[in-house]
């Protein structure tokens, strides 16, 4: 279930994987390990809520109202996203436009803004004191509650449909479309039946990514003022002495990723897509002069929509701001912390990552796919949840790393650390396994032909899975807000206290530093990731 | 003889994954300095005892021996890497990052041994040793791994269908080359293979599996002519089966009577180059297909009770379709029906001669 | 590799390395914002010289990690924003009883009466207003801000303020007239903010018409932008709404020997210089030192705060906060 876009490139050598020989043991220790930091507190926090769960809360009519509210968000959200991913990612690639490559990278690009910033932006763009009321006297009503959360949400997050659509329709065999027609459908119902019908794992699986990523969403709809499970967990941990409130919503947000994952299963269908390279590139299609223009159209409204707007509401209050003699954040020192903490977060995944991944490629036996369902069931889980129970675990259980750095890398490691394994194992997949064998057959113990022979040819896929994780951790807000160790402010962190205290001008400064030190990576990765 | 000392000795050798049993009773005994081929379907455990030997697999029970050192039995099991066999594999698995001659010094304790050029050089690459892999043809690679398994100096070299990657047209002549390298080296060498034609031309001895163990071991020519068992007949060289009851020392046939040291249901084994076919007008076949060579020709006759049998002849007679011909046989060999109710077979296979049209 | 290996180890050590807090910075729970009580941190480090690591947060959000902590808190000093988080926690028996000396600087009416705690400053609940969106008559009592005309009335629900005045009129008048005041707020349509600040920038802006906030948010707007739409409105009905709290502070006894900095903290704070400071710039009541209040600011006598014995407001808390969530408000 590899869900980011990572570049599943070639053909895997699966038919000459050797079969399953028993592991080394320190390969098991280690990846044991490994899974056990990661599960423990889940399970933690899941008995002490089945040992005395909070019934009243659970029945209550708020819960009914948080479940009602958090549905509809994500039900609109994967919905609006898959529509405008997979229509842009159409328009790319089966229409005939000028600079389809450019177009490409644009549209993947609001992948660097964080939901919450994309919030802060249309929440200062809008309303009476808004950027488009002080610039052009536009009324443009204020952009909250649902209606705020929702554009915030989709507009981040299509980015994930867009690029594996693009994947999917590049990889497509066009002869597939034709035979659809030699068989007398026309060329809109083969392209529904055909190309829409070989979507559906791509669109599946990006869709359940955002709505995974729209369930787990803590800043933007705190920002919104819009009332969904997150925003509840948070603001009853933050003012109830008893802790149970806190990890019964929690886990009851559990049950609702599991929800979401088990829809997602079932309805999968059961084709498989065999992903071969197709022997030439798909056709385009070439349409009339108007309609060409009104596809650009739509792509340009998109972009300004998801991209110009956020960046020109938070230039905007910047400039506004230093106009006004108005003190800017120290910046440089959350972004210090951002970086050095990312960072850190990056190599302890990356270095966490090549033990399981070893095993559950080359050991796969039922104990290394349970594990490998583990952390990636704890990888679907809201952040705020995770983080909740990384705190009530430590501070309960292991309080001499109670509020330190190294909790919160931790927990990033725990938060996203299929990214990089996923990275890995599919660097893992693309080496002939026999490589291995070759070395020791020369005289090399295990250990030295992994080191010397595995581990350069997935340098690559271990620097990918290690950027994704820094991008992540850069953006990561509800964990952070938890777990930090006290004075230990990110840009993440400054962003929403000051987004939430009404000081535009210093959030708008931090954002913008945030989004340029996140867009190297990001572009880095969205470009390989399109050219693969 | 006497000097020749073993190279290799398997006993007994079992393995079972799970539900599938890939060697059961597995024996073998390697020659030093022979090249012995491990012929069978896919599927007999040709792959496994090949990698057993080589460490990559452990058996369930079983004991081997290298060059008189215990490598495995049920307390032991020795590291592949401390084995010193060397091992080219089906897929050649260089190491893509490294140049050729990295690669072949891999196993080496220094990079700028000289036996690092004189191996590159007795395969033919001399002057390539700076390629990376990827700039290389599929013989080239091939000749790649073979280097990097000899560089070292293994005791035996083992190798996975090397030349199952390769195209048709170049088989015959790399076929021909590693086996000169080989003997160049003085490398017991045993290489699995599918292809019989290919065991035959390459090996010392060729040990025929099927269903996890070893059928029959011997020599090319003693294989063909002698096969063991029906299974063997078929799977090394042409063979075709005309059925038969065996009572009181003779078999009647549709082409005639062999007299036989078997008793009850039997198949008699004819391979097409001991068939002649002289055309008459009451013979007891028909010609039914023609193949022409140029040096020789493959009929396909039919016989009087419907069932075909090839015949390889040489350019001439040529005969034509629905031609009645007498079809005699200079030899063939008898083998035992298994389970076929009625009358039990007992005897042993062997040789049988036609006595009588 | 091995290179990536070292700098992981390396960082990893040093990130473990700042969960020792000996010989470190005092550690500061701070439930007034950065923005307000910020550069006094820093005027109290830059003359002592010891150093300050101060954790921002809700006083309420504090108050229950401090309780969660336990006896081996990560802070020496818990900086409260309202009477009712810091008695909480003085009641879980986390703080250590103050030098007398000390509690002698303040007014015993903002302190604790069991010396646990002291007030630094005082505030006032206001009902924060637009007047060119309210054209009728002011509300006097806060049962009035249930009526439609309120509706989408500004609150600060997870706010420590708005906890604490919940908690006072649970002591006023009850449970019962507390919950069914909350049920209707909440059916009031009323528009929820994170903090005080945002409320007084959104009734300055026309975005809503009534906010509840503390009294000095909007001095600080005008201070800033040099003058305001919005005004303050204080009841009269003596009532909860009416409440006058300190912001308390105390020392944790997890503060073991670094008790002699937390305590030079808590004089600093009572001194001439940190008093002036929150009667000139952050616009709250001064309670020591003899350092009058801002000209433009009420006087604290003709303010209609209730009687309160507000070292047990903390014992309401908990039931404030149940009984706002059970209206729906968090």
């Amino acid at each position: 279930m590899n869900m980011i876009p990572t570049d599943a490139g070639s053909q895997s050598l699966d038919s000459a994987t050797p079969r399953a020989n028993r592991a080394p043991r320190w390969l098991w220790v280690t990846s044991l390990m490994v899974v056990a930091v990661v599960v423990a507190p889940l399970a933690y926090i899941i008995i002490e809520v089945a040992r005395q769960p909070s019934w009243s809360l659970i029945w209550s009519g708020r819960t009914a109202e948080l479940l009602f509210n958090t549905t509809v968000l994500v039900a609109a959200v994967t919905l609006t996203a898959t529509a405008i991913g997979v229509g842009a990612a159409w328009a790319v690639t089966r229409v005939t436009l000028p600079m389809p490559a450019l177009w490409t990278s644009v549209l993947a690009l609001p992948l660097v803004i964080p939901s919450y910033v994309a919030a802060l932006a249309y929440l200062a763009a809008s309303g009476p004191n808004g950027m488009f009321a002080q610039l052009w006297s536009w009324p443009v009503p204020r952009l909250e509650g649902l209606l705020g959360s929702w554009l915030a949400l989709s507009l981040t997050t299509y980015p994930y449909v867009f690029l594996v659509s693009v994947i999917a329709l590049r990889r497509m065999d066009p002869s597939l479309e034709e035979v659809a027609r030699s068989l007398g459908k026309s060329p809109l119902r083969g392209f529904f039946l055909v190309v829409v019908g070989q979507l559906r794992p791509a669109i599946g699986a990006s869709g359940l990514l955002v709505a995974l990523y729209t369930l787990s969403d803590f800043g933007a709809v705190s920002l919104m003022r819009y009332d969904t499970f997150t925003k509840a967990i948070y603001a009853q941990w933050a003012v109830r002495i008893d802790r149970t409130p806190a990890l019964t919503l929690a886990v009851v947000l559990i049950l609702l990723a599991a929800a979401i994952l088990w829809i997602e299963q079932r309805t999968r269908g059961r084709a498989e897509y065999f992903t071969n390279r197709p022997s030439r590139p798909p056709t385009r299609t070439r349409l009339g002069r108007s309609a060409t223009w009104a596809v650009e159209g739509a792509l340009g409204a998109l972009v300004v929509l998801a991209l110009v707007v956020p960046i020109s509401v938070l230039i905007f209050w910047l400039v506004r701001g230093l106009a006004n003699d108005q003190t800017l954040a120290n910046v440089g020192l959350a972004g210090l912390r951002s970086v050095t903490v990312s960072g850190a977060a990056a190599l302890a995944a990356a270095v966490a990552a090549i033990p399981v991944a070893v095993l559950f490629v080359r050991f796969p036996s039922r104990a290394s796919r349970l594990m490998e369902r583990g952390i990636w069931a704890v990888y679907a889980l809201p952040h705020i949840t995770v983080g909740v129970a990384i705190l009530f675990f430590t501070v309960t259980l292991v309080r001499p790393i109670y509020q330190s750095l190294l909790v919160l890398i931790a927990a990033y490691v725990v938060l996203f650390l299929p990214q990089a394994s996923g990275a890995v194992e599919t660097a893992l997949r693309q080496i002939d396994p026999h490589i291995e064998e070759a070395g020791r057959s020369l005289g090399v113990g295990q250990m030295g032909s992994f080191l010397r022979l595995t581990v350069p040819l997935i340098g690559r896929g271990i620097a990918s899975g290690g950027a994704l994780v820094f991008l992540t951790v850069m953006k990561e807000l509800p964990a952070t807000l938890l777990l930090r160790p006290t004075g230990y402010d990110t840009l993440a962190l400054a962003i929403w206290q000051q987004a939430n205290e009404g000081l535009y001008t210093r959030a708008s400064s931090s954002a913008l530093v945030l989004l340029a030190i996140s867009a190297v990576p990001m572009f880095l990765i969205a470009t390989r990731t399109i050219r693969s | 003889m006497i000097d020749q000392e073993l190279a290799i000795r398997v006993r007994g050798l079992d393995k079972t994954y799970g539900n599938t049993v890939a060697l059961q009773g597995f024996n073998l005994d390697v020659w030093e300095g022979n090249l012995v081929g491990l012929l069978g379907p896919s599927g007999c455990g040709k792959t496994t005892a090949l990698r057993a030997i080589a460490g990559f697999e452990r058996p369930d029970h079983g004991t081997i021996d290298i060059h008189g050192r215990r490598i495995v039995d049920e307390t032991t099991f020795v590291l592949p890497e401390k084995r010193n066999v060397g091992m080219v594999f089906q897929d050649y698995a260089l190491f893509p990052h490294m140049t050729v001659a990295s690669n072949v010094a891999f196993g080496l304790p220094g990079r700028d041994d000289p036996r690092v050029g004189e191996v590159i050089e007795m395969v033919g690459l001399a002057g390539l040793g700076t390629r990376m892999p990827h700039e290389l043809s599929g013989g080239q690679q091939q000749r790649v791994a073979l280097a990097r398994a000899l560089a070292p100096g293994p005791g035996v070299i083992l190798l996975d269908e090397p030349f199952s990657n390769l195209d048709a047209t170049l088989r015959d002549r790399v076929r021909r080359e590693v086996r000169s390298i080989l003997r160049e080296a003085e490398t017991t060498a045993v290489f699995v293979t599918h292809d019989q034609e290919e065991a035959l031309a390459l090996s010392d001895v060729v040990a025929v599996m099927e269903n996890g163990t070893v059928v029959q071991a011997a020599t090319p020519d003693e294989l063909y002519l002698n096969p063991s068992t029906r299974f063997v007949a078929a799977f090394v060289g042409d063979a075709d089966f005309v059925p038969g009851v065996a009572t009181q020392g003779k078999v009647v046939t549709p082409i005639g009577t062999f007299e036989t040291a078997l008793d009850g249901s039997v198949s008699v084994m004819i391979r097409p180059e001991s068939v002649s076919l002289a055309p008459t007008d009451n013979g007891n076949a028909t010609i039914h297909d023609r193949e022409f060579f140029g040096h020789d020709q493959l009929y396909v006759v039919r016989l009087n009770d419907g069932q075909l049998l090839r015949a390889r002849t040489g350019p001439t007679p040529i005969l034509d379709r629905h031609q009645r011909v007498q079809v005699s046989v200079r030899s063939a060999i008898a083998y035992p029906d298994e389970g076929s109710g009625g009358h039990p077979s007992s005897g042993v296979p062997g040789p049988t001669r036609q006595i009588e049209p | 590799m091995r290179a990536l290996t070292i700098l992981l180890v390396l960082s990893l050590l040093g990130a473990a390395c700042s969960a020792d807090r000996s010989g470190d910075p005092l550690v500061v729970y701070s439930g007034r914002s950065e923005d307000l009580v910020g550069p006094l941190f820093e005027q109290f480090a830059a003359e002592s010289g010891i150093e300050i690591d101060v954790r921002y947060g809700d006083s309420t959000e504090l108050a229950a990690t401090l309780i969660l902590e336990g006896a081996t808190s990560n802070a020496q000093v818990f900086f409260a924003q309202d009477p009712a988080s810091i008695g909480s926690v003085a009641n879980a028996g986390l703080l250590q009883p103050l030098e007398p000396e000390l509690a002698g600087l303040v007014d015993p009416r903002f302190s604790d009466r069991e010396g646990r705690w002291v007030g630094v400053s005082a505030r006032a609940r206001t009902v924060v207003y637009n007047p060119e969106l309210i054209t009728g008559p002011l509300p006097e009592s806060v049962w009035e801000l249930t009526d439609p005309e309120y509706a989408g009335l500004g609150i600060a629900p997870t706010n420590g303020s708005f906890l604490a005045f919940v908690a006072a009129m649970i002591m006023l008048d009850g449970e019962d007239q507390t919950r069914a005041w909350l049920e209707a707020i909440a059916a009031n349509n009323p528009t929820p903010f994170p903090k005080n600040s945002p409320i007084v920038a959104a009734a300055d802006a026309g975005e809503i018409g009534f906010g509840l906030v503390n009294h000095y948010y909007l001095l600080q707007l005008q201070a800033e932008q040099g003058t305001t739409t919005a005004k303050n409105h204080f009841l009269t009905a003596g009532d909860a709404g009416s409440l006058v709290m300190p912001a308390g502070i105390g020392i944790l006894n997890s503060a073991g020997d670094r008790t002699a900095d937390a305590t030079a903290l808590i004089e600093f704070l009572l001194s001439e210089s940190a008093q002036s400071y929150f009667a000139t710039q952050t616009f709250e009541y001064p309670v020591a030192a003899g350092v009058a209040a801002f000209e433009g600011l009420k006087p604290l006598d003709e303010l209609s705060s209730p009687d309160l014995d507000l070292t047990r407001l903390s014992e309401f808390l908990d039931r404030a906060t149940e009984l706002v969530t059970e209206a729906g408000l968090v």
